[in-house]
């Protein structure tokens, strides 16, 4: 009556951990990954061809899909603003997205949003891994588990990028199983990750005396007993060393003058333009976030002001992308926690909405220029494409290239990437 | 040679001596650990340096190296039981203490956030424990049984609360912290991966814990939230691979038989029942049977669970190894040597202390970190062995095979008796559930004419009143018949005293008539108590059969799950062997991987000791240490002590004061810097929740050691701390002893003098930054960021 599987080795009852490390000590490999010391202009010309990458654009606090993706003029929800064409006939989004109708042609909307989910951090949670919250057991964000599968393993930048809009920075408490090799490094208000910066009391040469003498007495050490868990630990402290040196990638006042300019000079156009010169410079995940979308009062005055600032860096930003070649190994998705409310409420404000809302994605094997699921007249149900959190999840690294059906093996454990229970969105994927 | 001969006798003397070696009762544990993992043919095992195990038994019983005097101290003393006398002075230190709670603490909530119960409260609750030596199956029970009400108990109730006293998360953590089976993946299904880990195992476990809830309680305006517990009945589950083949499980602990728990009438489970803000007590209480039951001493895998979590709390690695996988196919390093470890822990008590003690005093624990270099003169002593052993084999493979099989026959038998017993059960339920309904009209029907009877009861009495009332006013207004006002009152109360009495007389019959009401739901009530007794006295003998064929099960599951430990281990030892046979002759040609692979195979024998990564606190507490902040603000806390509560001469020379002091002082200045460990914990602590024993380096450790403010602050020349000592040291060789001995509790070779002595010679303009670059150096090197 037991169920058998195919293999009952000891190897396959036994934790994974020893045998990786075994296996990582026997071939040189590191558990950590490798040094990348490959040159700036390899980089760039490896990110072409193949790496994959993602930024995702969190509209926190709920983007109102009516006054952006999925306008209903006219209607008794539509509120005050027009739909106008975009690039693509037949396709019309919000009047407040003028610019982005311009990029519509790169643009794929999944207007059929169901996630039955009305609350901010478990819609946050849900989107961004893909599953419903359960007490037992805590998943990994898109970010972690892009930065695990997609990361080329001698990559010397860290995978797993968020840029907040302020704070401190650190390392994110978002990988769960995954383990803090996948955490996010946090890049407060755009600024470079902590500790990249050598203090000023620290003279330059005495850095380098002191490193060279750590390395000297390490040598010694490793020497006597050399395993992964002591080549992860002195391979850290080269990364650490490979960041200072790249600290100019999260840099973004060395981009040009016109560029910010372009993007606009709030703190949103200078996080889009450093999104754009991170996933530039091979950074595997970057996540963004414009904030605050939660319009429980002045909904439209609130949105033009937003919209305004939204439209004007993310049509750059997608602009950029597609002309530099970038968007065919790069995928863009904008999603929020939910939607918000077709019914306008008293203070003409809309209330949270999980039931019918929008994503818009972009790049790598998404469809351009297209529109996947519908509403009804006045946007309070899906009535066609109806997709949900975890599907989105899967159809994310599927365009990415990450098969989405496999698992991870966490010391002996098959954790799914993704939800097992749900699969990709095949009309989003071309 | 001689070294080698250590490898060659320790890995492969088990195989050839294991069945002949006789463990006599009266041997002290420590040298049972050596008969079992070395042989005792008269050879005497290496030894590691004075140095090295003072820097070891430090970090694994007080969380931090010692001070560069201690070392000195230490290594000058020509004492031959030293290291006794070393291990029994850091385990009556408060450092101890706090050092095992730190452990236990991690073990035990994973860096979970505190929610219900704070950081000090749980930590005090915790520390005290430890000092008190409290057994570890009393803690347990404790953090088991506690509902969080009684006060003195509520911390111990956290391990629940700040879970959300969620069932399967309770399961999960219960069954891989206190019985070392991650059993997550047989929530749903028997586990994918590890064959023993059935889906019955899972649901029988979370039988136990599954009628427990979080209550939220008001009183006044206090709201504060128990772990509570309602009656438990059984849990029907199927597998997700095998739909359509139910199953039923009550309370089952991992290798137990189903718990026999008293069977009470629908209704009358309760000492109090549930209701809102009202905590309920049933009357059979599951928790409480699984605290006994698991903490008796009885429960092998509870046993086995805490020696080998001890044991590598010690050796870094268990001897079934992670510590939460201990199944068939994952076999203890030695099985016979872990039954023996938990025996004794058992006869101890659970007393951690003399367990840790007896570890440390091991030789096993004593191995010498560096691995002898001439490997291949240990393969000529291993080719004999390899026939031996693997003439060994086919007669283990063969009798684990009909282990296996006799365990997998008398698996299908259980499940067919289960299957069996299941529609029988099912009347069992309805009959239950129809005795439930009939119960709830009967007592209905008994309120309703309880209600009926209050009512007639309350008239009664007042028409008495106020009969008696009229009977005085109607004297009253005789006499004072003028009295217009005094008259109409009196004749009012004879008249409502009338009514009232008409109006009892009319309730009577409604009495009467919800009595009859009454009868034969309560006649229907008893009836319906016999299909009940029916039902159960017809499935006694298939559960009788049931649990028959469980003992049976579980005998042969026993039976193959010890001879399949024997035969992997067996194979481990085989493999081992022919890997060392394998190498070349020539040492020279060993390559790394090769040594790599032997040096691991050599560390799970527990024949060199392996690495062990600090942990975030162990990191903190030892950068403190070595750098001299910790010591500093020790002699602060002196100070202010010395100042505001004196000691005489007399309380001086008095072992209990001083030690009490000690730990008074331990505390204050534990509280000053405790703030840091967070520091720590956030940079090399694994998140929340998650398994806090795998290691893993980031940049952004590197990064906040290189250019944070606090370690170049910390390696700055401070109160006579090792940075001030060695600016002010002329000699470039005692200069190097200091930093390697306050660094590295260890004395420097001479190549590394040489090095010292070249770094400062040219950096006399500058020298004190050139000794904190050395201290820097040192302080971030792996070999500080290691206990081995």
């Amino acid at each position: 009556m037991q169920i058998k599987y195919a293999c009952q080795s000891i190897e396959h009852g036994m934790a994974r951990r020893q045998f990786l490390g075994t296996a990582a000590a026997v071939t040189g490999g590191l558990v950590a990954g490798g040094l990348g010391v490959f040159s700036q202009r390899a980089v760039a010309g490896q990110l072409k061809s193949d790496q994959k990458r993602i930024v995702v654009f969190n509209m926190h606090g709920g983007l109102s899909q009516l006054e952006s993706w999925d306008p209903k003029p006219g209607t008794d929800t539509g509120g005050p603003f027009l739909a106008i064409p975009t690039s693509v006939p037949g396709i019309h989004i919000s009047e407040l997205l003028p610019l982005t109708a311009q990029q519509m042609h790169h643009l794929c909307l999944a207007r059929g949003v169901n996630t039955s989910e009305d609350d901010h951090g478990k819609g946050a949670y849900m989107m961004l891994t893909g599953r419903r919250q359960t007490p037992a057991a805590n998943f990994p964000q898109l970010g972690a588990v892009a930065a695990k599968s997609l990361t080329p393993s001698d990559s010397s930048l860290p995978g797993h990028i968020v840029i907040t809009p302020g704070g401190a920075g650190g390392r994110g408490n978002d990988s769960a199983y995954l383990g803090p090799m996948y955490s996010s490094v946090s890049l407060g208000n755009g600024n470079p990750p902590q500790n990249t910066a050598r203090p000023d009391t620290i003279a330059e040469a005495s850095d380098a005396a002191r490193q060279d003498f750590r390395r000297k007495i390490n040598e010694r050490f490793l020497n006597r007993r050399r395993t992964a868990v002591t080549e992860a630990f002195a391979y850290s402290f080269e990364q650490a060393e490979q960041l200072m040196r790249q600290r100019d990638v999260f840099d973004v006042t060395k981009e040009p003058a016109s560029d910010v300019e372009r993007y606009g000079t709030h703190d949103f156009g200078r996080h889009c333009l450093l999104a754009r010169r991170l996933l530039e410079q091979g950074i595997t995940f970057v996540q963004l976030s414009h904030s605050n979308y939660d319009t429980h009062n002045e909904n439209f005055n609130f949105h033009i002001e937003q919209m305004g600032e939204f439209d004007r860096s993310f049509s750059c930003f997608v602009a950029d992308l597609a002309e530099r070649g970038l968007l065919d190994s790069t995928l863009i998705v904008v999603l929020s926690e939910f939607g918000r409310t077709p019914n306008i409420n008293l203070y003409y404000g809309r209330d949270h909405w999980s039931r019918a809302w929008s994503v818009c994605l972009a790049g790598c094997r998404i469809p351009r220029g297209a529109v996947y699921g519908s509403t009804n007249e006045n946007g309070t149900e899906v009535t066609d494409g109806q997709v949900d959190h975890g599907s989105l999840f899967h159809t994310y690294l599927q365009a990415a290239g990450v098969d989405s059906t496999g698992s991870f093996d966490i010391e002996g454990r098959e954790m799914p990437i993704a939800d097992p229970s749900t699969g990709a969105v095949a009309q989003l994927l071309s | 040679m001689y070294a080698c001969r250590v490898i060659a006798l320790c890995v492969f003397g088990i195989a050839g001596f294991a069945d002949c070696l006789f463990v006599c009762a009266e041997d002290a544990l420590r040298s049972v650990i050596d008969q079992r993992l070395t042989v005792v043919s008269g050879f005497v095992p290496g030894k590691c340096s004075d140095a090295e195990f003072l820097r070891r038994i430090s970090l694994d019983l007080i969380g931090m190296p010692p001070t560069a005097d201690d070392a000195r101290a230490f290594l000058n003393d020509a004492s031959p039981d030293k290291r006794e006398q070393l291990v029994d002075r850091l385990l009556a230190s408060p450092h101890y203490a706090r050092h095992l709670m730190a452990t236990l603490d991690v073990m035990l909530m994973e860096r979970r956030a505190h929610t219900h119960v704070s950081a000090d409260e749980w930590q005090a609750w915790l520390l005290k424990s430890v000092r008190d030596n409290k057994p570890w199956n009393v803690l347990v029970r404790e953090i088991l049984t506690a509902d969080g009400d009684d006060p003195v108990l509520r911390p111990a109730a956290r391990f629940a609360l700040d879970r959300g006293a969620e069932p399967n998360l309770l399961t999960h953590d219960i069954s891989r912290i206190f019985f070392g089976r991650d059993m997550q993946c047989a929530q749903c299904h028997d586990h994918p991966l590890v064959t023993d880990y059935l889906q019955s195992d899972y649901q029988g476990l979370l039988a136990y814990v599954s009628p427990s809830y979080a209550l939220v309680r008001t009183v006044g305006d206090k709201t504060i939230t128990l772990h509570a517990e309602r009656a438990g009945s059984d849990l029907p589950f199927e597998s997700v691979f095998a739909k359509g083949t139910p199953h039923r499980t009550g309370p089952r602990m991992p290798e137990d038989v189903v718990l026999d728990e008293p069977l009470f009438l629908p209704g009358e489970e309760y000492e109090v029942a549930p209701a809102d803000n009202v905590k309920s007590v049933p009357k059979f209480s599951r928790r409480t049977k699984l605290a006994q039951i698991a903490t008796s001493g009885h429960n092998r895998a509870f046993n086995q669970n805490i020696a080998n979590r001890l044991w590598a709390h010690m050796l870094g690695r268990g001897l079934v190894h992670p510590v939460d996988l201990h199944h068939p196919d994952n076999p203890a390093t030695d099985p016979e040597l872990l039954r023996i470890l938990s025996d004794r822990l058992v006869a101890m008590n659970f007393n951690i202390r003399d367990f840790l003690r007896e570890v440390a005093l091991s030789q096993t624990y004593q191995r010498p970190f560096d691995v002898p270099v001439d490997l291949q003169a240990a393969a000529s002593h291993v080719t004999a062995h390899i026939t031996e052993l693997q003439q060994q084999r086919p007669a283990l493979a063969e009798s684990a095979k009909q282990a296996a099989d006799k365990y997998s026959a008398a698996t299908d038998a259980w499940y067919a008796a289960e299957a069996a017993a299941l529609p029988v059960a099912g009347e069992l339920d309805a009959a239950r559930n129809a005795y439930a309904e009939a119960k709830k009209k009967a007592d209905e029907a008994r309120a309703a004419l309880a209600a009926v009877r209050a009512q007639l009861q309350l008239k009664q009495t007042v028409a008495t009143l106020i009969q008696e009332a009229a009977v005085s006013a109607q004297a009253a207004a005789m006499t004072l018949s003028s009295e217009t006002e005094l008259v109409n009152t009196a004749m009012q109360l004879v008249t409502r005293a009338q009514q009232l009495s008409a109006e009892a007389a009319a309730l009577a019959p409604m009495v009467e008539e919800k009595s009859a009401a009454v009868k034969p739901l309560a006649e229907a009530q008893d009836a319906a108590r016999v299909p009940i007794d029916t039902a159960i006295a017809k499935y006694a003998p298939l559960k009788d059969a049931q649990v028959q064929a469980e003992n049976t099960m579980l005998a042969s599951r026993r039976q193959s799950a010890e001879h399949s430990q024997q035969l992997g281990a067996l194979d481990e030892r085989i493999r081992t062997a022919e890997q060392l046979a394998a190498l070349p002759g020539d040492q020279q040609s060993i390559n790394q991987s090769q040594r790599s692979e032997i040096e691991e195979r050599l560390v799970r024998h527990f024949c060199t000791s392996g690495l062990k990564p600090l942990t975030p606190e162990q990191l903190c507490w030892s950068v403190f240490r070595v750098t001299g902040v910790y010591d500093n603000y020790w002699r602060v806390e002196v100070a202010e002590l010395d100042r505001t509560s004196p000691l005489t001469d007399e309380q001086k020379q008095d072992p209990a004061v001083m030690a009490a002091r000690n730990v008074e002082l331990e505390q204050r200045t534990y509280d000053k810097l405790k703030g840091n460990v967070a520091t720590f914990v956030t940079l090399y602590g694994a998140a929340a929740g998650q398994p806090q024993g795998d290691f893993f380096s980031t940049a952004d450790q590197a990064l906040f050691v290189a250019n944070g403010g606090s370690i170049n602050s910390w390696v700055g020349p401070s109160g006579d701390n090792v940075t001030d000592r060695v600016i002010r040291q002329t000699d470039s060789r005692i200069a190097a002893e200091e930093i390697y001995l306050s660094i590295l509790t260890r004395p420097p070779t001479e190549d590394e003098v040489s090095e010292v002595t070249a770094y400062l010679a040219d950096r006399t303009a500058d020298r004190s930054v050139a000794v904190q670059e050395l201290v820097w150096a040192v302080l971030n090197s792996a070999e500080f960021r290691f206990n081995h």
